[in-house]
């Protein structure tokens, strides 16, 4: 174990035994691991490696939409994770950046006839100061008139790229099939894959560092975190613009997967179902939304599929119910919220040590 | 040791009835000018009207929603899907009701008893009952089941509510078995017919009917909250439940009744709303509920006559902005909201900090 040592202007301090097993405690809370990664981090590399081979296989179109849908909402919801799960922040209209982030990109390419990849740095940087200027106008307001405002903002976004009928072809989208350089299958699958993994290595580093901790001061005691002398509103705007980036991010490779960009993905729907894939998965642990967004994915997928609604549909009472994939989502999340607030994996972590005390009295 | 006084030289003009006064004066100086130059009368006065119908629908939503969300602080979402419930059962209701009685293979459906052939008047009171029943009876499914063990934690509140808003959208579509997202009246609702109280205006029944609605709606809240008994145990429940409970009440079962009564109040909404626009879409809830939220938010959290003046200033000004902005009409009511949250976040009349 190397030598733990505070340094504090310039000079070496010697520790009791007492402090010195603290400060272990804390560095291996922050280093997880012999990567700095930790195990579910090993975990998720070894499997997109995994992902990595598969198109080299072989793999039905249908299943590699399937898998580039899941990452890409994998990597939507660790953006909203970072807000929700580690900020505290409570936004509802983080459909607002996927959107805009996806119409700046198709914008640029379609109307000025930019190549993608400038279309795509100029949505990020139309995302990070949207992100700077919601957070200055509504992070002033706490708590749910924070999720009200985001909420309004997306709802006029979306009522306005409807509406705009000149710059983006109201209702129909923008189809980024006319476009030259648009992605094919196999490139989008690659590139939802890279964006989940930078989104999940990327935020790992970032609430590992201090000013990961600052933000989950922050989620913990808002007042405190002031009182010890941070900016608060300088960091949530910090974690939001992160997160906004991201989210943004996530907006074009999903344009990129259905070939379109339409008002649909400024839609209260997509601003819902990261939350939904937070909650269900565990609130700040980034891994939970990746666990949350694979279960909602592919369950929306099986369950939307034709084969599956005709084979239910005789029966009674259940069959209505599993026809309606809405409905079976709500019910689902309804029970989680009841009964599982912690979700998925935050449920693992609170029972784990008991789970493990039970072990190893029986052995 | 005397202290030396300076009189303000400006202090007359400060004098608040002045100040109301001139504001007054200024106010409809600017509306008569507006009236000579921007618009013709007959179609201020159109505008009004319809501004004062928009209002008082906002207001029947916004007042249930000011009970829940303002008063006893539970964000409820769901409130907008038991509007469009109370909306969507009224009409169905009306429609069957309306309905000439059903003969051989029909009269094995399930619901053709309720083909009973009324004339309006009836099938409308009949509707209406049962839209505010189904609306009671949802409100107390939903406290019972789940608002209930989620008292002063807002955040669970938010997520479960919007789970329950896709529960209950989903299952009014299976319910009434929707095909289509809009659903129609068959027939006409009861306050038919208009009149014109000049050769340019007219005005329809249903639009003095809702607004009397409105109106009495607002008279008999304001009165249980602030002139009974009931309302006192309420508003003292709100402010400190563990006294209220230690002086004998069971402020569970108070919290539980206003939670309906917000809830069958959203479905008056529903059913007003319904009836002035002739239809409904099952979307309708998550539209207005918004507004209803911004509403309340203007008006002022906990304050009921708050509500009412946000729903006004709202209602009767969004013809106006629809009329001369039309790209403005939809999200007119959230640079409001915006505004208002960084000029004022407790509103107009809330007394609380936010």
């Amino acid at each position: 174990m190397k030598e733990l040592k505070i340094k504090e202007d310039g000079a070496n301090f010697e520790l009791s035994a007492a402090a010195r097993e603290r400060l272990q405690a804390a560095h291996s809370l922050e280093r997880k691991g012999r990567f700095g990664v930790g195990r579910a981090g090993l975990v998720i590399g070894g499997l997109a490696v995994v992902l990595a081979i598969l198109p080299l296989l072989g793999i039905a179109p249908t299943n590699q939409r399937l898998i580039a849908q899941v990452l890409l909402f994998a990597a939507f919801a660790m953006s909203y994770d970072l807000l929700f799960g580690f900020t505290g922040i409570f936004s509802f209209g983080h459909a607002l950046f996927f959107g805009i982030g996806a119409y700046s990109m198709a914008l640029g390419a379609l109307k000025f006839g930019w190549p993608m990849w400038a279309g795509a740095i100029l949505g990020v940087i139309i995302c990070a100061i949207l992100g700077v200027f919601v957070g200055f106008v509504s992070l002033r307001v706490q708590g749910v008139f924070f999720a009200m405002v985001t909420l309004a903002l997306a709802t006029t976004a979306h009522s306005l790229s409807g509406k705009m009928v000149d710059l983006t072809n109201g209702e129909s989208g923008l189809s980024l099939i006319q476009a030259q350089d648009a992605p094919n299958e196999t490139t989008t699958y690659f590139l939802a894959l890279i964006l989940c993994l930078l989104t999940y290595f990327g935020l790992n580093r970032l609430v590992n560092s201090p000013l990961g901790r600052v933000l989950v001061a922050i989620r913990e005691n808002e007042r405190r975190a002031e009182m010890i002398g941070y900016n608060i509103l300088r960091y949530k705007i910090v974690a939001l613009v992160f997160s906004a980036i991201i989210a943004a991010l996530a907006g074009m490779v999903y344009s990129f997967r259905n070939g379109i960009v339409n008002p649909n993905v400024l839609s209260p729907d997509i601003s819902l179902l990261p939350l939904v894939m937070v909650i269900l998965g565990g609130a700040g642990t980034l891994y939970g939304a990746i666990i949350g967004a694979t279960i909602i994915q592919v369950l929306n997928f099986v369950l939307s599929s034709r084969e599956f609604v005709d084979s239910v549909k005789g029966w009674f009472i259940i069959g209505p119910i599993l026809e309606h994939w809405l409905l079976l989502l709500g019910l689902i999340y309804v029970l989680i919220v009841l009964f599982l607030p912690y979700g998925i994996v935050g449920t693992w972590r609170v029972y784990q040590p008991k789970l493990k005390r039970i072990f190893n009295r029986t052995t | 040791m005397k202290v030396a006084q300076r009189t303000n030289p400006y202090a007359p003009l400060r004098d608040p009835r002045l100040l109301t006064l001139l504001s007054v004066v200024v106010g409809l100086l600017l509306i008569l000018l507006y009236i000579n130059t921007a618009i013709k009368f007959p179609v201020f006065v159109k505008f009004l009207i319809n501004g004062l119908v928009e209002s008082a629908v906002l207001f029947l939503m916004a007042s249930g929603l000011s009970l829940i969300f303002g008063l006893m602080d539970v964000v409820n979402f769901a409130h907008g899907a038991v509007f469009t419930w109370g909306g969507i059962a009224f009409m169905w209701s009306f429609n069957l009701f309306t309905m000439p009685a059903a003969t051989g293979k029909d009269s094995s459906n399930p619901v053709a008893w309720m083909q009973l052939g009324l004339d309006p008047l009836p099938a409308t009171a009949l509707a209406l009952l049962l839209g505010l029943i189904t609306g009671g009876l949802l409100g107390a499914g939903v406290e019972f089941l789940a608002i209930r063990r989620l008292y002063g934690r807002p955040v669970f509140q938010i997520l479960l509510t919007l789970g329950l808003v896709l529960v209950l959208d989903e299952s009014l579509k299976i319910v009434f078995s929707l095909k289509a997202q809009s659903y129609d009246f068959l027939a006409t609702p009861w306050p038919t017919g208009n009149f014109k109280p000049n050769s340019e205006i007219l005005v329809n029944w249903k639009s003095v009917a809702i607004v009397v609605a409105g109106l009495l709606v607002f008279a008999g809240v304001y009165w249980l909250l602030n002139r009974t008994k009931v309302g006192l145990v309420i508003r003292g429940g709100v402010e400190d439940s563990q006294m209220v409970q230690a002086l004998g009440y069971n402020v569970k079962v108070y919290f539980f009744w206003v939670f309906v009564l917000g809830s069958v109040l959203a479905a008056l909404g529903g059913i007003a709303y319904s009836i002035n626009s002739a239809g409904g879409s099952d979307q309708m809830g998550q539209l207005s509920l918004l507004t209803a939220f911004v509403v309340v938010v203007i008006g002022g959290l906990g304050s009921f006559s708050g509500a009412a003046v946000g729903a006004l200033l709202v209602g009767i000004i969004s013809p106006f902005v629809a009329y001369h902005f039309p790209g403005l009409a939809d999200s007119f009511v959230m640079i409001l909201l915006v505004l208002v949250l960084l000029v004022r976040p407790q509103g107009l009349f809330g007394g609380k900090k936010y």
